[in-house]
């Protein structure tokens, strides 16, 4: 009996020295970081092989037909030497398959599955339209993540060896993109197009096969900022209001730094846990009681409404506290706004938006509208194609498959053809309005930074332009932590 | 002939019926680790951990009767601790740049969970049954917000988290890095999965596991034989929550990042221990690892018939191709726990000991006889039968233990 | 003076929601000694289905009646169909099944009604303009009528266990179930009855809730944790305990994210752990509960 405890003790040391011994590399900063080379040049060397291309070396996008736009017009190529596998990153696409993770269920899927039907709606209408590229069918798989950053994880290993997508877009959240984002630039697969606007993610010299959608958090700010600014003038008092997970801190952070350059001081914070959906009655009291000009709204799925309602309610039961709302694109759904705020909260709340609103009388005769709710009539006719969400599908794989598209064109159809296809990419979708251009560059990793200031209207029921379009194109350059 | 076969422990049929058990599963992880892709090593892994995480949870909840909803906070602890020492957060003395190697943060966790379990088991002594369950449900909660709280995220990463720190196979392994990674898990899994199993199986032997299934049958009636309710239960709460700490490390290096907001650290991970306890068999040396494999597995499959109800047996008649129903695959997973807590109610482990004893039994081995000793068979069947006395439990709801396990004499580990 | 006066009724208010589930919890505790994990749920499938009855025309008072309806068989069957006939064999495999019917019921939720939120109309007057003052503070009706609604329920429950043979049968049957059999109580139907009432009182806490929070499959799994908890602090076997206790609980919270900066609304529990230990580690049983005898 003592015998077999001595060894049985012996064993677990054993086992913990085995597990000991691993990994004296690299345990702690995420994987190697590639170097990137942005020559100054207009010439595009191709830095990556482009087996079997029969064309000469070519740009791989036009990055020199168009002129200014506030980025310089710098090349840019990935480099694929530091990859786990270069072949890999430079093999010959066949046919290409899409892969993406998002939440189709669990709580915050009311807000963002309608993206999944925009994604697929997408493919579906460019391979019946099209035919694909090469003439050969575009492929997409959807997996869900419950909003879950570790279950993302699992969900992209799954679809890089099992599934063997050729490249990723469209994943959906702060939390979850971050936590994908080592492993798959490691592995040189793109992980382009991801629906979040955190700033983060346009780290162009760590990773580099990374790229956002959204506008980004910080543009979103300054734009609010600046009109905050221009009503209240100096010293101009704001109170926050956000849910406490990555995605609301994003927002806060880049404001505060905003602040402090516009002469806003802010005045009070409040948070709300991710998972609370009760209405935000004691944090409400507490904004009342600070009385600042204007709020800045960060909650997260059907919070908005729930804030939106118990806004309603604070503003009718004092009527001395009547501030200027400003909340996060995400919450820009005429679903919260409408139906279920329905005591007068949401009205006059500013929003932003760089999309065109789908449902808008004014887009009735537009043909890029058309052809989006016709596609989504005919492919996803359960989801409502009013929700902006399905907008923001629809553009992450018109994105993506114009990036291959360009890669293909230039002879260059493999994954690092891609990213710099997305990387020098100069194209603005025409369901984004008017009178932005969004590209990106060598210097410029953030493509859409132009957007404009929308105030959703009780009378209309809709959102209304509040604001020029501003276009931030290339103001941000590129993140380094 | 009704009566059914005896085998003494330690004959060559118990080693043969040992062997078939231990090389059925041998085999079966073999073909695993060979055959299996990539994402469904990932769940085998992912159940092992859970095995690990359960392993400890059967110590307190399985053995000494004291329910715990709280294991899912030694899952984040030692989580936690893993991801603060391998990316260096905490200030540590003999370290240059305070960056720990991910093995030693697994003896890491053991012991801070150790600790922290141990004080933990404190209240069990005052509290008993759902009360002292509903308190380790809070517990969970509290430890997730305090891993939230800004003011620690200096260490704990806050809101956001830890993330992007690496864990790859050790080069004397021939594995090659990223790719490998899983199998490398793989191995370092089942290896502590082994050892875990042994040590707890060792510990209910033993005199401590002799006090700890009297602490459960009848707390009071222990105390008066001499049974020390303070040592055993603080004791027994601090080795299972190491137990479940380790598992949560392991969580930890496979995902390359925590946060708070994960689901396993918080009430659904206190749940999935217990109902992975429960189903594999509270109180049952092999409970925990067919709980843990009968919860993963059981849910991606229910997940799989949610997202493609036309290609599952049942309802492919009704469904066509190409429609998704809402929620199908919680449905699924739900309705399959009530099945199996109405047929199944022992767990799996406990009901299959049950009907195997109608037809086999493995009895201790006779004592050497002194002078007049009486026949060997005479005097097993009293003990191993099992005291067997269902209404004697006097704590209705949280009785874990089933009608054979608690037997003393029932102690032979092999099935 | 009036930011108290407010902070205290919005507490009261939500507490009224914890304290009606956990009454709804004590009721099925008491009869059958388990903690119905699905309690919540059921209230959330009856919510759905007060939305899905206003939507076609019936005001809503019916609508909340028919549902709690509603609730009470859901629940009713779940005892007798699920935990009655696993109970007999092991008791510890009960909550297995009870979370196993938390999940389904959740998932079944969204299965029929898809994943959307949706609103739900309240029966008292929510238009952003129904509060009155008290004090210099504005309440809102809505929350003072969910604590008149706390307060008509204890009431209604109080008469059904002190004043009809039903609730007579309930405290016999929930003080020693062979007894009461011998005595010629059918212990089955009242137990089918008490879970039946939990049920239902869980969709009227469901009901009143929605409103403000908004419908959508997660509205009661919050309340229903902050409710077990508000349970066991009272004393699971007592009613006035499940009502102090959700009450307390409800103050709690809102005080905190009100006067308590440092803190904020995410240390709820940090904070919920301190005085659930402080009150059981000196009454084990709860505030109001009973001792239980341990019988050697």
């Amino acid at each position: 009996m003592v015998k077999t405890k001595r060894l049985m003790a012996l064993a677990a040391v054993g086992a913990l020295t085995l597990a000991a011994c691993g990994s004296d590399d690299d345990s702690s900063d995420s994987s190697a970081s590639t170097d990137t080379e942005a020559p100054e040049s207009t010439d595009a060397p191709e830095s990556t092989d482009a087996p079997e291309s029969t064309d000469a070396p070519d740009s791989t996008d036009a990055a020199d037909t168009t002129d200014g736009g506030g980025s310089s017009d710098a090349v840019y190529v990935v480099d694929t030497e530091a990859c786990d596998d270069p072949d890999a990153a430079t093999a010959q696409i066949d046919a290409l398959k899409i892969g993406t993770s998002l939440p189709l269920s669990g709580a915050p899927a009311a807000v963002f599955a309608p993206l999944a039907a925009g994604q697929q709606a997408y493919v579906e209408y460019f391979n019946a339209e099209f035919g694909g590229i090469n003439d050969t069918p575009v492929e997409i798989v959807i997996l869900d993540d419950e909003y879950a950053a570790d279950k993302t994880k699992v969900n992209v290993d799954e679809l890089v060896f099992d599934e063997e997508v050729t490249m990723l877009a469209g994943v959906v959240g702060t939390p979850n993109n971050i936590a994908v984002q080592p492993d798959l630039n490691a592995q040189c697969i793109p992980q382009l197009w991801s629906a979040t606007g955190d700033k983060t993610l346009a780290n162009i010299d760590e990773y580099p096969w990374t790229t956002g959608l959204l506008v980004p958090y910080a543009v979103e700010d300054r734009l609010w900022a600046e009109h905050m600014a221009e009503e209240f003038g100096e010293g101009s008092t704001v109170a926050l209001f956000y849910v406490n997970t990555e995605f609301g801190l994003s927002y806060v952070d880049a404001f505060t730094e905003l602040a402090a350059e516009n002469g806003i001081d802010i005045i009070a914070e409040e948070t709300v846990d991710v998972a609370d959906n009760g209405a935000p009655s004691g944090q409400m009291t507490n904004l009342v009681q600070a009385n600042p000009d204007a709020i800045l709204a960060v909650p997260s799925g059907t919070q908005c409404s729930a804030f939106m309602t118990e806004l309603g309610n604070a503003k009718a039961a004092n009527p001395d506290f009547d501030p200027e709302v400003y909340m996060t694109a995400t919450c820009a759904n005429p679903l919260f706004f409408d139906v279920l705020v329905d005591n007068g909260g949401s009205d006059g709340v500013y929003t932003s938006s760089n999309a065109k609103f789908v449902l808008s009388p004014e887009y009735a005769d537009d043909e890029a509208v058309q052809t989006f709710l016709d596609a989504m009539a005919a492919y996803a006719p359960d989801t409502n194609a009013g929700d902006q969400s399905a907008v923001a599908g629809w553009l992450s794989m018109e994105l993506a498959i114009y990036a291959a598209q360009q890669a293909a064109e230039a002879g260059d159809y493999t994954r690092a053809g891609i990213v710099n296809a997305a990387r020098n990419i100069d194209y603005t979708p025409s369901l984004l309005v008017d009178g932005m251009r969004t590209s990106m560059d060598a210097n410029d990793a953030f493509f859409s930074e132009g957007t404009q200031l929308v105030q959703w209207s009780e009378d209309s029921k809709s959102f209304v332009a509040a604001g020029e379009v501003q276009d931030y194109n290339g103001s941000l350059g590129t993140y380094t932590p | 002939m009704n009566v059914p076969l005896r085998f003494t422990k330690g004959s060559w049929q118990n080693w043969a019926g040992r062997l078939v058990l231990f090389g059925g599963v041998g085999l079966f992880m073999y073909r695993a680790v060979n055959e299996w892709s990539r994402s469904g090593l990932g769940l085998l892994v992912d159940a092992m951990i859970i095995a690990i995480a359960v392993t400890g949870l059967n110590l307190i909840t399985g053995y000494t009767g004291q329910l715990s909803l709280g294991h899912a906070a030694f899952f984040a602890i030692g989580a936690f601790t893993s991801a603060t020492l391998v990316t260096g957060k905490i200030w540590t003395p003999f370290l240059d740049d305070n960056i720990w190697t991910p093995g030693w943060t697994l003896l890491a966790s053991a012991v801070v969970c150790f600790l922290v379990g141990m004080v933990v088991g404190i209240p069990a002594l005052r509290l008993k049954g759902i009360y002292l369950a509903l308190v380790t449900l809070v517990f969970t909660e509290a430890v997730r917000a305090i891993f939230k709280y800004d003011e620690f995220s200096g260490v704990t990463g806050g809101a956001t988290g830890i993330k992007g720190f690496n864990y790859l196979p050790p080069s004397w392994t021939g594995l090659d890095g990223r790719a490998d990674l899983v199998t490398w898990f793989f191995y370092l899994t089942l290896a502590i999965l082994v050892v875990v199993s042994i040590l707890s199986a060792g510990l209910i032997r033993s005199r401590i596991g002799r006090a700890m299934v009297a602490v459960r049958d009848n707390e009071t009636a222990a105390a008066v034989m001499g049974v020390n309710l303070f040592t055993t239960k603080t004791l027994v709460f601090g080795l299972s929550g190491a137990i479940a700490g380790v598992a949560g490390s392991l969580y930890a290096l496979k995902l390359t990042l925590v946060e708070a907001d994960v689901p396993l650290f918080g009430l659904f991970g206190s749940v999935t221990l217990l109902v992975a306890l429960v189903v594999g068999g509270a109180a049952q040396n092999w409970g925990p690892f067919v709980g843990a494999m009968f919860y993963v597995f059981v849910n991606d499959y229910a997940r799989s018939v949610g997202e493609d109800p036309s290609s599952s047996l049942l309802l492919g008649w009704f469904v066509d191709s190409g429609t998704t129903i809402n929620g199908l695959g919680g449905v699924t997973f739900g309705v399959m726990l009530i099945l199996f807590a109405r047929f199944v109610p022992f767990g799996a482990v406990g009901t299959m000991r049950m009907w195997r004893s109608k037809v086999v039994q493995v009895v201790p081995r006779p004592p050497i006889p002194a002078a007049a000793a009486p026949e060997a068979g005479a005097a097993a069947p009293t003990l191993e039968q099992g005291h067997n006395d269902p209404d004697a439990t006097t704590q209705p709801a949280a009785s874990f233990g089933n009608a054979d396990s608690s037997s003393l004499g029932d102690d032979e580990d092999a099935s | 003076m009036s930011l108290f006066i407010e902070r205290m009724v919005n507490g009261l208010a939500d507490g009224s929601i914890y304290a009606l589930l956990a009454l709804a919890l004590v009721v099925v505790f008491r009869s059958t000694g388990q903690l119905n994990f699905a309690q919540g749920e059921i209230g959330t499938f009856g919510a759905f289905v007060v939305s899905t009855l206003t939507l076609s025309g019936l005001p809503v008072w019916l609508s909340i009646l028919l549902a709690m309806g509603v609730g009470f068989v859901v629940s009713a069957g779940v005892e007798r169909v699920v935990v009655r006939p696993i109970e007999h064999r092991n008791p510890g495999a009960v909550i297995v099944a009870l979370i196993g019917v938390f999940l389904a019921v959740n998932q079944l939720v969204s299965m029929i009604w898809g994943i959307d939120a949706r609103p739900l109309p309240s029966i008292f007057p929510d238009e952003a303009d129904s509060f009155v003052t008290v004090f210099g503070a504005p309440v809102r009706i809505a929350r003072l009528g969910t604590i008149g609604v706390l307060i008509v329920v204890l009431v209604l429950l109080w008469l059904l266990f002190t004043k009809t043979k039903l609730g007579l049968a309930m405290r016999a049957v929930a003080n020693n179930q062979d007894s009461s059999n011998l005595v010629g109580i059918r212990v089955g139907t009242v137990l089918l009855f008490g879970w039946g009432l939990a049920g239902a009182i869980g969709v009227l806490a469901a009901a009143l809730l929605a409103p403000s929070a908004g419908l959508s499959g997660t509205l009661m799994l919050g309340p229903f944790l902050l409710a077990s908890v508000a349970a066991v602090l009272g004393g699971l076997d007592s009613p006035i305990g499940a009502v102090v206790g959700g009450l307390l609980i409800g103050v709690t919270e809102a005080f905190i994210v009100g006067y308590v900066d440092f803190l904020g609304a995410d240390m709820l529990f940090p904070v919920m752990l301190v005085i659930l230990l402080a009150v059981l580690l000196l009454r084990p049983s709860g505030l109001f509960g009973s001792e239980r005898v341990e019988r050697v």
